[in-house]
C-alpha cells in the first residue's frame, strides 16, 4: 500500500497543542520550557516546531521507564544530541 | 518465538536475590532502553528485559514461574492447557495492548524508537510518581481517548538526492516484516538532521484521539562525487602528475552540471580548489561553496616512453619533499 503523501507545511504548535499531542498536562509542558527542554521558534512568541512533540515524548518514556527525574531525562536528551552531532562528524570523515 | 528464560534474560541466577535482579534490570533498562540505544534489536530486547522483570521483580509471580516456568500464567489462572496466545499477550503488556491499538501501532511499534505509546497506558501506575501534580484528574476525562505516540526513523540521502528533493517513495519495513509505501516530497537542499513530518502517519489514536505524526530524519552521506564538511562541498579532482606541476585546465562536476576551473601550476594532493557559490544550500539562504580536492595520481603502468621520461625527469630534477622531515635524499 502506498500512500502519496506531502510534507506539512510549517505549521506550529501552542502549548496546549503539544500536551494533547503527549498526553501530558499543559504544565508539565511549561515545566519543560522552562527547563529549556524545549523552545519556541525564534520568531514566534509561544509557538513551537512541531517535532518538539519528539522530545516531549522522549522525556515521559525516560522518565517512566528509567525512574529518573526531569533534570536527568533532560540531561540525556541533551547527550543524545551530543553522540549525534559526533556520529555526524564520523560520518564525514568516513567516505565511501 | 522461542521462550526465553527470564532469569538468562535479566542474566541473573535462579537464586539471585530481589535486590540483586532489580540492580540487573535496571543497568540492563538504562543500557537497552531504545530512546538511548539504537541498535535496531535494542527495542525488542527492552521489552523481553521488561516482560521478565516484571515476572521475577514481583516475589509471587516469581515463586509461581520457578515451579512452573513458562506456564506459570496459565496455571495460576486455573486454565488447563495454556496456549502461546497468553504468553504473546502477556508480552504486550510490557509494551502495547493489542486490544487498545489499531493496527499501526503494532506494526511500527517496533520499528521505531518512539513506537512506545502503548506502554503509557499500562504503566499508567508509574504516572502519579513520575510526574508531581501532573496528572491529578486525568483519569477520568481522558477516558479512552488517546493521542497516538509520534515515530521518528532516519531518511537516508545521498548529497545529491538531497540537493535536488523531490518525490520519492519510500518503503517503511518493521521487524515483524510488515512493510508500507509512503510517496514522500523532500524539499530541494534539505539539511542533514532536519525532519521531514508527515501528519498524522504516526501511531493510531485511541478513541476521539488524533493519530500521531511520522517523522524522517534525513540523515546525508556522501556519494562518490561528493560529501559534505559542515557547509562546504567537496568533491575529490584527480589529477596527474603533470597536470598538478604544470597547472591545467579542467572539468569539474558541480551539483547543477559541469564547470571547467584552472588548476594551478604547482598543485599537489590536498590542495582545496574553492569554486564559490557552487556548493550546497546554507541554512540561512545563499549557497556554499564547492572545493575541489585535489588528488595526484600516477599510472599503475608505464609506456616505455613515459618510463623513459619519468627517469630523465628524476636525473634532472632537484625537488626533494622529505627535505623539511629532515630525511637524506
Amino acid at each position: 500500500m502506498t500512500r502519496r503523501m506531502r510534507a506539512t507545511r510549517l505549521e506550529l504548535f501552542s502549548i496546549e497543542e503539544i500536551a494533547l499531542r503527549c498526553e501530558v498536562q499543559p504544565a508539565y509542558v511549561e515545566r519543560l520550557v522552562r527547563h529549556g527542554v524545549i523552545e519556541p521558534l525564534p520568531g514566534h512568541a509561544g509557538r513551537f516546531a512541531p517535532e518538539v512533540t519528539l522530545s516531549v515524548q522522549k522525556v515521559v518514556r525516560l522518565e517512566r521507564d528509567l525512574e529518573v527525574n526531569l533534570e536527568g531525562a533532560a540531561l540525556i536528551l541533551e547527550l543524545l544530541d551530543r553522540i549525534e552531532a559526533l556520529e555526524r562528524r564520523l560520518r564525514m570523515l568516513e567516505r565511501p | 518465538v522461542a521462550f526465553k528464560d527470564y532469569y538468562d534474560v535479566l542474566g541473573v541466577a535462579r537464586d539471585t536475590s530481589a535486590a540483586d535482579i532489580k540492580r540487573a534490570y535496571r543497568k540492563l533498562a538504562r543500557k537497552l532502553h531504545p530512546d538511548v540505544n539504537k541498535a535496531p534489536d535494542a527495542e525488542d530486547r527492552f521489552k523481553e528485559v521488561n516482560l521478565a522483570y516484571e515476572v521475577l521483580g514481583d516475589e509471587k509471580k516469581r515463586a509461581l514461574y520457578d515451579k512452573y516456568g513458562e506456564q506459570w500464567k496459565a496455571v495460576s489462572e486455573g486454565r488447563a492447557a495454556p496456549g502461546a496466545e497468553d504468553i504473546r499477550r502477556e508480552s504486550w503488556s510490557a509494551g502495547v495492548d493489542p486490544d487498545q491499538f489499531g493496527d499501526l501501532g503494532s506494526i511500527f511499534e517496533a520499528l521505531f524508537g518512539g513506537g512506545l505509546g502503548g506502554r503509557r497506558d499500562s504503566s499508567r501506575g508509574g504516572f502519579s510518581g513520575g510526574f508531581p501534580g501532573g496528572f491529578a484528574g486525568r483519569e477520568q476525562g481522558r477516558s479512552w481517548s488517546m493521542a497516538g505516540p509520534d515515530y521518528e526513523t532516519v531518511l537516508e540521502l545521498d548529497v545529491e538526492e538531497a540537493y535536488h528533493g523531490g518525490e520519492r517513495e519510500i518503503r517503511l519495513t518493521s521487524s515483524t516484516g510488515d512493510s508500507r509505501g509512503y510517496r514522500v516530497r523532500i524539499p530541494p537542499g534539505v539539511r542533514d538532521g532536519q525532519r521531514i513530518r508527515l501528519a498524522g502517519q504516526g501511531g493510531a489514536g485511541t478513541g476521539q484521539g488524533p493519530a500521531g505524526d511520522l517523522y524522517l530524519k534525513v540523515q546525508i552521506r556522501p556519494s562518490v562525487r561528493f560529501h559534505l564538511e559542515g557547509d562546504d562541498l567537496l568533491t575529490p579532482l584527480p589529477l596527474t602528475p603533470w597536470e598538478g606541476a604544470l597547472g591545467a585546465s579542467v572539468v569539474v562536476r558541480t551539483l547543477e552540471g559541469t564547470v571547467r576551473i584552472k588548476v594551478p601550476e604547482g598543485t599537489s594532493t590536498g590542495r582545496r580548489i574553492r569554486l564559490r557559490g557552487k556548493g550546497y544550500p546554507l541554512a540561512g539562504g545563499g549557497r556554499g561553496d564547492l572545493y575541489a580536492e585535489v588528488r595526484i595520481e600516477v599510472p599503475s603502468s608505464l609506456t616505455v616512453e613515459e618510463r623513459e621520461l619519468m627517469k630523465r625527469l628524476a636525473e634532472a630534477s632537484r625537488f626533494h619533499p622529505r627535505e623539511a622531515m629532515g630525511a637524506a635524499k
